[in-house]
């Protein structure tokens, strides 16, 4: 039985004599929002929804620092709000004092809407529309899905809408992920002769090729209409495979991936097969002719085993493919430095990232001991960018006494060590004077590699400030870097962006640092109404 | 043989382009079908419809053609055989040839060579939608609601409501069920595991907060399922405004315990002492992250005024070494609790009804230690044990439905042992039966399991066992389709058991007769039974126990003795009758 008992009321906010009070809005229409959640948090947590008139109050507050945040469903924050420490606003309440008139803007968010229909303008219904923005993968371009408020699905009428869209341009793919049965005569059910069907995705404006897709521009609370496809079928065909080796007690078996071999479409047209855990067997239905990569791994406990391949599918059912999985290789190696004056390598890391992989491959990762000494377990063929975190800059790196540039190299199956890794100790710095910032406003500054190979290997560091002044970057490694600064406290998104990186170019100083050297710069802080116009573009 | 080379005699068309190779003077070795769709509701021809003919065998073979625009369709180089033909296409009723309406049976097509059937005709029914706006207690259109399209059914004997289609309501509170086959449904909106967000422009700090949250609500307006009203769509019809005013409700909190029995290893290893500093939360709710984590005990919490069938249960996990857990976001009223946990590969199960009351609850849970179920399965009646072995499944019956089905293989001396058998209702399954064999006796000890629920308790010792007979009775018979009546004898005809094994589902045998109204039912458990004929049926239909007993006095009993072959004549009874229009 049950033993039970009333529970004790939640302890209270403690009481203060100061107060909260302003509006939320949209920030397109410039009315009041009605409805929106406005969430103060601090040294009290309090909670209002607003009226018709958009005004919220929170009272009888103690003095202290607090976040005050506004959401509403098909609302969003203002782009600019990503480059804000934090997406809220922070206020400092004194003891008392009744804070008036807060406005909160809120974006809503656009829509894009239209008709999928097949070849004889029938509707087709269950087909994937989704709104596609480029998107960056190890610093490297492809079209991404821009998240689950990005795609809508065809009703049986044939239409779709993608809501709540935050304003930008946009890019429109349509995807039935559909095996359509063809006419066949009399043959055993689920016999791997029947044929199918499917429709060929295509961008709007295009074909399969988005750079003659059309790019289309989505208003804040605007709706692009009309967005329509006509879809042709094209014969499709059910991949069959088997894998082989690898590791068979592995728990959480096998994953097998199908992506397009264009880099562009990679995460619009994946298929994922999970194998027979008996008989390792596998199929993907609705594969439309074209050129694909085939991936198949599986990683346990650190080991990790895989297999890729290419794939051409062509005008005929494709052969069976038998994968074999392949333990990835141990490769030893040791790192040094270029000197006797250095500082003790113990708890330094040595990283592998797949370049040119998609995202799903595993890194290869090491501890080095004291000596430098490590072994990197589970390394797969492919082109790998090394990182070494340890207290210099990798100088040169040879991977059985061929020299190898870290940012990119190839490594063979069976390839045997060692990875010699020499670090550079003498580290240079960069003064920066940053002008023509607001007195005691915050801000930022970035300094990058302008060779866009060497992003994403650990050069890249940003440093903030309050108001105009001098920054300092220490611990360089020489080359050739670009600076800006920006007023703003998160300069991180850009850094994810080497299109925006590129964008903010010409408002950047170019900065050439020796080894081990010191060098002086300076660079005009750039607005937020600058940056926001420079990265609307992209 | 014939298959493989008709195959490669057709180019990879349909064989309605593939016509037969013979010359015209010899009669043709193949047989020939064509036919029309239409539209059921406008009569008009439709395009691009997926017909299927297809072979009785238990793997068919199956061919597929699709109708040009004026509806058309046909087969040609068919060889001699029965054949079924069904017809679909997205937004209609999938169809077989002969019946009008799925609770029919099919017509078989008998086709020898030469044969030309013409005028195989298809009247698809097209689906209807039901839409409508889900408001939130302020009367704005709410967004993100879910929404969920029921249609009654039975379970165990008993009503209940399955689940057919769920959606959310989108930015301007709307939602669309598409597709909806006709029918009368119930349709549910409920907005969960958030709060419900009112106006409330105001809010001072020290004054009651407490949050709201939405309970489910049943069209129209309906708090409660039994006060809900159905929703009925025709062919093809468009239900629209089916809308919904949520109602938001204050919220209480569940503060629970799992009391681990006795026995259960301490999951979390004695020589990792906790020097963690923690906050009395932190300590009530989990190890700390990096900290070697105990298995917890997973919570489900059902809402018990719901259909049966919906899984709308919250979960929480009650960590090591308290066990407790908090779920703070319940609207007062009945619950089931369901508390697992699982140490050294046994699973232990607790089941609790609560009365959730305004203020809150705080309870403890005590589960109890799964058993190892040993038993032993014999063969009676002659024959051989099945080549692989018998193989035994526990599929788990009753409510709450947090468990999943065991299997185990029985072993060449008979003798099997289910391992690790939560307390509950299980129902039993033995396979393979051999064709014309039944299931005889299954006995827990002395109870009756074949006709009547196994209920496991934490202390049952006995023994399952089953005994398969290889000697079912076979019921063979005629439909008599009353004078004055143009029907085939085609029917579904069901073998019911009467008297005191009339609530025994798996007696229940339900086999299609031919056009001249011939049927035969194999592997029937010797008993008392009788025969009905139904023109239309819903397979589903005679769970309802009020279902039957209007036709009792068109069918005699009978009883049918082990090994026996029994052959009956039974009445038609057509489309239409009172108690069948009633489903």
């Amino acid at each position: 039985m049950a033993q039970t008992r009333r529970l004790p009321p939640p302890a209270a906010n403690p009481v203060g004599t100061g107060a909260i009070e302003g509006i939320v809005s949209d920030a397109a229409s410039h009315t009041p929002l009605k409805k929106a959640r406005v969430t103060l948090s601090g040294a009290v947590a309090l909670n209002a929804v607003t009226g018709d008139d958009g005004r919220f109050a929170f009272r009888a507050v103690v003095a202290g620092s607090y976040w005050l945040q506004a959401s509403k469903a098909g609302y969003n924050l203002p782009q600019q709000a990503i480059f804000a420490a934090e997406a809220n606003t922070a206020i400092m309440l004194g003891d008392g004092e009744e804070r008036k008139g807060v406005e909160i803007a809120l974006v809503p968010g656009g829509a894009i809407s239209g008709h999928v229909v097949d070849e004889e303008d029938v509707p087709v219904r269950g087909c994937n529309v989704t709104a596609v923005q480029p998107g960056y993968e190890q610093e490297r371009r492809n079209l991404r899905n821009v998240g689950v408020a990005g795609s809508a699905s065809t009703n049986e009428k044939g239409e779709y809408r993608i809501s709540n869209l935050a304003p930008s341009r946009y890019y429109v793919f349509a995807h039935c992920r559909v095996a359509l049965p063809a006419a066949h005569p009399l043959l055993v059910r689920d016999d791997p002769r029947t044929p199918h069907e499917a429709y060929l995705p295509r961008f709007h404006g295009g074909g399969l090729d988005p750079a003659t897709a059309t790019r289309l521009t989505v208003a804040a609370g605007g709706t692009v209409e009309s967005v329509d496809f006509r879809l042709t079928r094209v014969p499709a065909f059910t991949l069959r495979g088997s894998i082989a080796g690898g590791d068979s007690q592995t728990p959480g078996g096998i994953n097998v991936v199908l992506i397009p071999a264009n880099r562009l479409l990679r995460g619009l047209m994946d298929e994922n097969a999970a194998p027979n855990p008996q008989t390792h067997k596998f199929q993907i239905q609705a594969v439309i002719p074209g050129s694909y990569l085939l991936y198949a791994f599986s990683m346990h406990e650190g080991r990790t085993f895989a297999a890729q391949r290419t794939l051409e599918v062509r005008a005929a059912p494709p052969d069976p493919v038998e994968i074999s999985l392949q333990g990835g290789a141990e490769i030893k190696g040791s790192v040094v430095f270029d000197s006797d004056d250095h500082p003790p390598l113990e708890n330094g890391q040595v990283s592998l990232a797949p370049v040119d992989g998609p995202f799903f491959l595993p890194q290869a990762q090491a501890q080095m001991d004291k000596d430098g000494a490590f072994t990197l377990t589970g390394v797969l063929p492919g082109r790998w960018r090394l990182t070494v975190s340890a207290p210099g800059f990798v100088k040169s790196a040879s991977l059985g006494d061929q020299p190898v540039p870290p940012a990119g190299f190839q490594i063979a199956e069976g390839a045997a060590g060692p990875l010699r890794i020499v670090l550079g100790s003498k580290l240079a710095a960069v003064h920066l004077e940053v002008a023509g910032a607001a007195a005691g406003g915050q801000l930022s500054a970035v300094i990058y590699p302008e060779d866009s190979e060497r992003l994403g290997v650990g050069l890249e560091r940003a440093a903030t400030a309050m108001g105009t002044g001098h920054i300092e970057f220490g611990e360089l490694a020489p080359g050739r870097y670009r600076v800006f600064a920006i007023d703003s406290p998160n300069p991180w998104p850009i850094l994810q962006r080497p299109d925006w990186l590129k964008a903010l170019e010409g408002s950047s100083a170019a900065v050439d640092v020796p080894e081990g050297g010191s060098v002086n710069t300076t660079v005009e802080t750039i607005s937020r109404e600058e940056l926001m116009r420079a990265l609307a573009e992209n | 043989m014939w298959v493989v080379s008709v195959w490669l005699a057709a180019t990879g068309t349909a064989m309605a382009q593939a016509p037969a190779v013979a010359p015209a003077e010899a009669p043709s070795p193949f047989a020939a079908i064509s036919g029309i769709v239409l539209n059921d509701a406008t009569g008009t021809p439709l395009h691009r419809v997926a017909i299927t003919l297809s072979t009785m065998d238990a793997t068919p073979l199956e061919a597929l053609t699709f109708s040009e625009s004026n509806g058309a369709f046909g087969f040609t180089a068919i060889p001699p055989g029965k054949y079924l033909v069904y017809a679909h296409l997205d937004g209609f009723q999938s169809a077989r040839f002969g019946a009008s309406t799925s609770s029919r049976p099919p017509e078989v097509l008998k086709l020898a060579a030469g044969d030309i059937r013409y005028g195989i005709t298809f009247r698809l029914h097209p689906l209807g939608s039901i839409s409508g706006v889900v408001f939130d207690a302020d009367g704005d259109p709410l967004p993100n609601a879910q929404v969920g399209l029921l249609k009654s059914t039975w379970e165990r004997l008993k009503p209940a409501y399955g689940y057919r289609n769920s959606a959310s309501t989108d930015e301007r509170g709307r939602y669309r069920f598409a597709n909806v086959i006709p029918g009368q449904y119930l349709v549910m909106a409920t907005q969960q595991f958030m709060p419900a967000v009112l106006v409330q422009p105001e809010a001072a700090a020290g004054q009651d907060a407490s949050q709201k949250m939405y309970a489910v609500q049943f069209y129209p307006d309906a708090n409660r399922l039994s006060s809900a009203a159905p929703v009925e769509v025709t062919d093809g019809e468009d239900v629209e405004d089916i809308d919904f005013h949520l109602t938001a409700l204050a919220v209480a909190g569940l503060h629970g315990k799992v009391a681990v029995p006795n026995g259960v290893p301490n999951p979390v290893p004695n020589s990792i002492p906790d020097e963690s500093p923690r906050t009395p939360r932190e300590r009530r709710l989990g190890p700390a992250f990096g900290t070697p984590p105990g298995a917890p005990a997973q919570i489900r919490v059902y809402p018990q005024d719901l259909p049966n069938s919906l899984d709308h249960g919250m979960g929480a996990a009650a960590f090591p070494p308290g066990y407790e857990f908090e779920l703070a976001n319940l609207i007062p009223g009945p619950y089931v609790i369901e508390a697992t946990i699982s140490a050294e590969g046994r699973d232990y199960r607790a089941i609790e009804r609560i009365e959730l009351p305004a203020g809150g609850q705080d309870l403890t849970l005590h589960p109890d230690r799964a058993i190892d179920l040993a038993g032993r399965v014999d063969l009676d009646g002659g024959g051989e044990r099945p080549a692989g072995g018998f193989r035994v499944a526990l599929i788990p019956g009753g409510y709450p439905p947090g468990r999943s089905r065991i299997e185990t293989e029985v072993h060449a001396d008979g003798t099997f042992v289910v391992p690790n058998v939560v307390p509950g209702i299980w129902d039993i399954h033995v396979r393979p039966v051999p064709p014309g064999g039944y299931v005889k006796a299954m006995r827990l000890g002395e109870q009756d399991v074949l006709t009547e629920d196994m209920t496991i308790e934490p202390g049952t010792r006995e023994q399952l066992r089953i005994v398969v007979g290889t000697r079912g009775a076979v019921v063979t018979g005629t439909v008599m389709v009353p004078s004055g009546l143009a029907r085939s004898g085609r029917a579904r005809v069901l073998l019911a058991p009467c008297g005191r094994y009339v609530h025994v589902l798996s007696f229940y045998k339900l086999a299609p007769s031919d056009d001249y109204g011939r049927f035969e039912i194999k592997g029937v458990t010797p008993g008392q039974y009788k025969l009905y004929a139904f023109e239309e049926l819903d397979p589903a239909a005679y769970e309802d126990p009020n279902f039957l007993p209007p036709f009792a006095s068109l069918s005699e009993a009978f009883d049918v003795a082990e090994g026996a072959r029994v052959d009956r004549q039974t009445q038609l009874i057509p489309a239409g009758s009172p108690a069948v229009a009633r489903n």
